[in-house]
C-alpha cells in the first residue's frame, strides 16, 4: 500500500490489553512509600503489553524509528549517491595530486642524472636496515636519521627572511633552506612547488642529502 | 519497479521490498477507485421526495477499521503518465537538497566533457586506433551524466521515460536507461533467480553445458483455473507472469504462452526460440530423451523492440503432455543468439522431429550462442488435462508408467489351509 511517507499513521496493530481490570492510580514525581508500591507492582503486576517484547517477536517501535531515519527512501538513495560521487572526487584528486608529485620528483631525478651521476647513485642508494652491521654510536648516529625522510628540521618557507627568534647560521633546516632555493634557482624544481600540504602527506622522499 | 508496463501483472513475485518500509509500487492495483463524489443536484431534482436524510448519530464506536476504497492514488500505468517530483519538499532534509545540488553539478560538468569529446569525434581530431576507445568512452561518459539524476532514475524504475511510442518503457534508444534497467535486471534478484533455477533444477549441465542470459525473457500463461468446480466456469482467467521453476498445471500450458523478452542492444539481433522437454523416459537405454515442443528461427530483437511475437512458428507448439507415472518434466524455453547478428538460420521447410531431439547437435550444427540470449524453465507432472492432450493433440496412445507389479510370495500359502 502507497502512503505518503511523511503523514504519522496510528499504530497499525492493537494494545495488548488484558481483559481485568487494574487500579491505575495517579503517578506521583516521588512515591510516597516505595516499599508498598513495590509490594503492589509484585501483587498487581502490570499488564498493558504496549512495548517491544525483550526477544523481539513484536516490536510495533520499528516503523516510526525507520521513518524517522528515512523519512524516503528515494531521497536516501539520492543522498547515498551524491556522498560515494564526492568520495570518489576526492580520491580523484587526491591521486592526481600524487601522480603530479611523482612526476616532478622523477623529472628531478632524471636531471640529477644527467648533471652529476654520483649524486644521482647517492640518491638512489638504497641500504637495507638489516645488512648493516653496526654498533653503538654509529648504529644510533645513522638510525636517528632514516635516510629517505624529510630533515626534522626542514622549515616551510615564509615570506619574510629568517630573523625574528635568532638566525641559525649553517644549521640543518638553513642548509636545506637554502639548498631547496638553489634548486628552483637552477630549475630543477617547478616554482610553484609549494609545501601547501602537510609534510606527512608526501611520503617518502629521496633526496640526496 | 522494472518498465515494461507491457507486463503489468508482474508486481510481487521478483520484488524484494524492505519489509518494513512501504514501497510506492502498488499493491492498491486490484483495488477499485473511490467512487465519484455525490452532487448535490441530484437529490433536489428527485421525483418522488425522499425523506430528508436523518443527521448520522454520534459514533459510539470505532467502527471499520478498514476503509471501502483505498484513500490512494493508482499506481502508474500508461492511462495515468506522471511526471518526477521531489520526495520531500525543500528544506526538510537539507542533506537531500545537498546532495541535489551536488549531483546537477557533477552532472553538468560530465556532460560538458561528454560534449567536448563529441565534437573532437565528429571533427575528426582522433585517430583511427583511438577511435574505438573514444567511441565508448563517450557512451560512459555520456552514461555517468545522466545515471546519477534521480528524475532519470525514477524514471527507469517506473518506466516513464522521455516520450517514445511505447509510452509506458523508457526511451530505450538512450543509453542511460538501456543501462540502469539493465543493471536492475542483473543486481536486483531476477537475474539471480533464473540462474538459481536454471542450477537448481539442472538445466544447465542437462540440456545444456552453460546458459548466460543477456535477454529478460519473460513468460506470461494464464493462472491455473481454481479447483471448486463452480467457480472454474463463473471466474475469469487472469494472465499470470510465471517464476522460474513454478509448478504449472496442464490447462495453463494448453496455450503458447505470451513471451517478453527485453534486449539490452540498440542493435537489431537475430535469435532462435526453442522449447524442449529433457525428461520423456526412455525404456530401451533406461535414460530420458528430449522431446521438441516449439521451434521458432529468425527471431529479430532490439533494446527497441517490444514483447516478442514469433510469426508462425517453425515448428508449432504443442502444449506439455507429461506422462502418468513420471516424474515431473522440465520444460525449458530457450532464446538462443545466431552465430552472426544478422544471418538466417537456413532450416528443413517441414516441422522437425520432435521425439528424441539431439539440442547440442542442433546448436553446434546451426552455431547458436550460449554466451547471452535467454533462458527459462517450469515444471508440471500428468494430470487429466495431459491425458486430454495426449487423446486430442498427439493423438497417440497415451504411455503409462509404473512398477512392474510384485510378485506375491506368499500366494501359495494363501491358498492352503492354515488349521486343520
Amino acid at each position: 500500500m502507497a502512503s505518503s511517507l511523511l503523514t504519522p499513521r496510528g499504530p497499525k496493530f492493537p494494545l495488548r490489553i488484558s481483559r481485568a481490570s487494574v487500579r491505575h492510580a495517579a503517578r506521583r514525581e516521588t512515591s510516597i512509600d516505595p516499599i508498598k508500591d513495590n509490594i503492589r507492582k509484585a501483587l498487581y503486576p502490570p499488564n498493558i503489553a504496549n512495548k517491544a517484547t525483550p526477544t523481539g517477536s513484536w516490536r510495533p517501535d520499528v516503523a516510526r524509528a525507520i521513518q524517522l531515519a528515512i523519512p524516503s527512501k528515494q531521497a536516501h538513495e539520492t543522498i547515498e549517491r551524491a556522498w560515494l560521487l564526492h568520495v570518489r572526487h576526492q580520491r580523484w584528486k587526491r591521486e592526481a595530486e600524487l601522480e603530479r608529485k611523482y612526476e616532478c620528483m622523477r623529472k628531478a631525478m632524471d636531471e640529477l642524472e644527467k648533471i652529476d651521476p654520483n649524486l644521482h647513485r647517492e640518491a638512489n642508494r638504497q641500504d637495507d636496515p638489516r645488512q648493516r652491521n653496526l654498533r653503538g654510536v654509529e648504529k644510533k648516529a645513522l638510525e636517528s636519521r632514516p635516510t629517505g625522510l624529510f630533515p626534522r628540521e626542514l622549515r616551510v618557507p615564509t615570506d619574510t627572511p629568517q630573523g625574528m627568534g635568532g638566525t641559525t647560521n649553517g644549521s640543518p633546516s638553513s642548509v636545506v633552506h637554502d639548498t631547496i632555493l638553489e634548486l628552483r634557482l637552477l630549475q630543477l624544481l617547478p616554482t610553484n612547488y609549494h609545501f601547501t600540504t602537510p609534510l606527512t602527506d608526501l611520503g617518502t622522499v629521496f633526496i640526496g642529502y | 519497479m522494472l518498465t515494461l508496463g507491457r507486463l503489468r501483472a508482474l508486481r510481487a513475485p521478483l520484488a524484494r521490498a524492505s519489509s518494513t518500509l512501504e514501497t510506492l509500487s502498488g499493491a492498491a492495483s486490484g483495488l477499485p477507485l473511490p467512487p465519484a463524489a455525490p452532487s448535490t443536484a441530484d437529490t433536489s431534482s428527485a421525483p418522488t421526495s425522499d425523506p430528508a436524510p436523518t443527521p448520522a448519530p454520534a459514533r459510539k464506536t470505532q467502527g471499520r477499521r478498514n476503509p471501502k476504497y483505498a484513500a490512494i492514488r493508482p499506481s502508474i500505468s500508461i492511462e495515468r503518465p506522471r511526471e518526477w517530483n521531489r520526495p520531500v519538499a525543500p528544506g526538510v532534509i537539507p542533506a537531500y537538497d545537498e546532495a541535489l545540488a551536488y549531483i546537477r553539478a557533477d552532472s553538468a560538468a560530465v556532460q560538458a566533457e561528454a560534449d567536448a569529446l563529441r565534437l573532437s569525434l565528429e571533427k575528426g581530431e582522433i585517430s583511427a586506433e583511438e577511435m574505438q576507445e573514444a567511441r565508448d568512452r563517450l557512451d560512459t561518459l555520456e552514461v555517468m551524466a545522466q545515471v546519477n539524476l534521480p528524475e532519470v532514475r525514477w524514471k527507469a524504475a517506473n518506466g516513464m521515460g522521455p516520450l517514445s511510442i511505447y509510452l509506458c518503457a523508457p526511451d530505450m534508444s538512450q543509453k542511460v536507461y538501456r543501462h540502469l534497467v539493465e543493471q536492475h535486471w542483473r543486481n536486483d534478484g531476477a537475474l539471480d533467480l533464473l540462474m538459481e533455477r536454471l542450477y537448481q533444477m539442472h538445466v544447465v549441465p542437462d540440456i545444456l553445458p552453460e546458459l548466460k542470459p543477456s535477454v529478460d525473457l519473460r513468460v506470461v500463461f494464464p493462472e491455473a483455473p481454481p479447483t471448486n468446480p463452480v467457480l472454474r466456469a463463473r471466474v475469469k482467467r487472469r494472465t499470470a507472469p510465471v517464476e522460474a521453476g513454478m509448478f504449472m498445471v496442464n490447462e495453463q500450458t494448453r496455450r503458447p504462452p505470451k513471451l517478453f523478452a527485453s534486449a539490452f542492444h540498440p542493435e537489431p539481433r537475430m535469435y532462435t526460440l526453442l522449447m524442449v522437454d529433457p525428461d520423456v523416459p526412455d525404456e530401451e537405454n533406461q535414460s530420458f530423451r528430449t522431446y521438441l515442443h516449439w521451434l521458432q528461427p529468425n527471431i529479430t530483437l532490439s533494446a527497441t523492440t517490444a514483447g516478442l511475437l514469433p510469426p508462425a512458428a517453425h515448428t508449432p507448439y504443442v502444449p506439455p503432455h507429461p506422462a502418468k507415472g513420471t516424474p515431473y518434466h522440465r520444460y525449458a524455453l530457450l532464446l538462443l543468439p545466431h552465430a552472426e547478428p544478422t544471418t538466417k538460420l537456413s532450416l528443413p521447410s517441414g516441422p522437425l522431429e520432435r521425439d528424441n531431439f539431439n539440442l547440442r547437435e542442433f546448436v553446434e550444427t546451426h552455431r547458436l550462442g550460449t554466451n547471452g540470449g535467454g533462458a527459462f524453465m517450469w515444471r508440471s507432472v500428468w494430470d487429466e488435462e495431459s491425458s486430454r492432450i495426449w487423446r486430442e493433440v498427439i493423438k497417440k496412445p497415451e504411455p503409462r508408467y509404473g512398477y512392474p507389479p510384485k510378485p506375491d510370495r506368499y500366494a501359495e500359502l494363501k491358498a492352503t489351509k492354515k488349521y486343520a
